[in-house]
């Protein structure tokens, strides 16, 4: 998947600084989930990101002009996936809310708790 | 479903046998014999499978009206118009002229917080049998007249989008 994102910083992650991977930037959310996996507390389609391999997008039908976007991950779960399903194992997430503009661009917004909680914890 | 009737009222001339004080009853006192523990756990596994089974469909969504939070509002499914200016609409638009021109919805489902602090309200409508043909194919993933359903996600005073859902 390829998407375009609304605001682009001089520094995005997925680029490199000085020989350094960016690995997160702003409008990420960096957390530690060290090894445990992720949820998708409802059914939707994954896909991951053609540049960056480690970024893990999740769509969901119930969830309108949302799209949300987990990078760290590893063995993700690709295609389909069902409400409580595991989606992937990360060790230091960085995580956006990703919002639909209506000039197709994708704008990171603030994630609510309540959602957040929901991806890192099993129904 | 005979077999097992046969079983069971095996079981329960056994457990008379037995109450009857040594009597004997006119039929043979049953042994429980290897046959009926195999019976038995046949039963005992065809029962858990069930079990799992139904345990594993609610685990999954059902179908998305049953996520209705308010009682059915309209029965009025989406013509092909209001299809056709739905989808034209820009993310962001105004909710009160696109609420004005969807009508009611069927039902509304819960309300969201995807972003921070902002309550997302999302309106379930249906779409019309003819409406529903002008989907694109990617989209329209069942044949025939099967009716789609389409999520629609309000914040405020904004109107931000639709999905279909195919169940």
């Amino acid at each position: 998947m390829d998407i375009k994102l609304y605001q682009s910083w001089e520094l995005q992650a997925g680029e490199k600084i000085a020989g350094y991977d960016i690995t997160g930037g702003l409008g990420d959310l960096s957390i530690a989930v060290n090894g445990q996996s992720i949820y998708t507390p409802f059914p939707g389609q994954t896909a991951l990101d053609r540049q960056r391999p480690n970024c893990l997008y999740l769509d969901a039908p119930e969830v309108p002009a949302y799209r949300f976007r987990f990078c760290g991950i590893q063995t993700p779960k690709l295609g389909s996936v069902q409400k409580g399903e595991a989606i992937a194992t990360v060790n230091t997430l960085q995580f956006a809310t990703l919002q639909k503009q209506a000039n197709g661009t994708w704008a990171m917004v603030e994630p609510s708790r309540k959602l957040l909680e929901q991806f890192l914890q099993p129904i | 479903m005979m077999q097992k009737r046969l079983i069971l009222d095996n079981i329960a001339i056994d457990s008379d046998g037995m109450d009857s004080d040594g009597m004997d009853s006119e039929t043979p006192r049953q042994r429980w014999t290897v046959k009926h523990w195999g019976a038995l756990g046949a039963i005992l596994i065809t029962l858990g499978l069930w079990i799992e089974m139904k345990a594993f469909s609610a685990g999954r969504s059902g179908h998305i009206s049953q996520q209705c939070r308010t009682p059915i509002q309209a029965r009025q499914r989406l013509s092909r118009q209001q299809f056709s200016q739905l989808i034209t609409m820009p993310e962001g638009t105004s909710r009160k002229p696109v609420q004005a021109r969807l009508k009611m919805p069927y039902c509304q489902l819960n309300a969201m917080t995807i972003r921070a602090n902002t309550s997302a309200d999302r309106h379930l409508h249906q779409l019309a049998p003819e409406a529903s043909l002008k989907v694109t194919p990617e989209a329209y993933q069942m044949d025939g007249d099967h009716p789609l359903w389409v999520v629609v996600l309000y914040e405020g005073d904004r109107y931000l989008g639709y999905r279909f859902i195919d169940q």
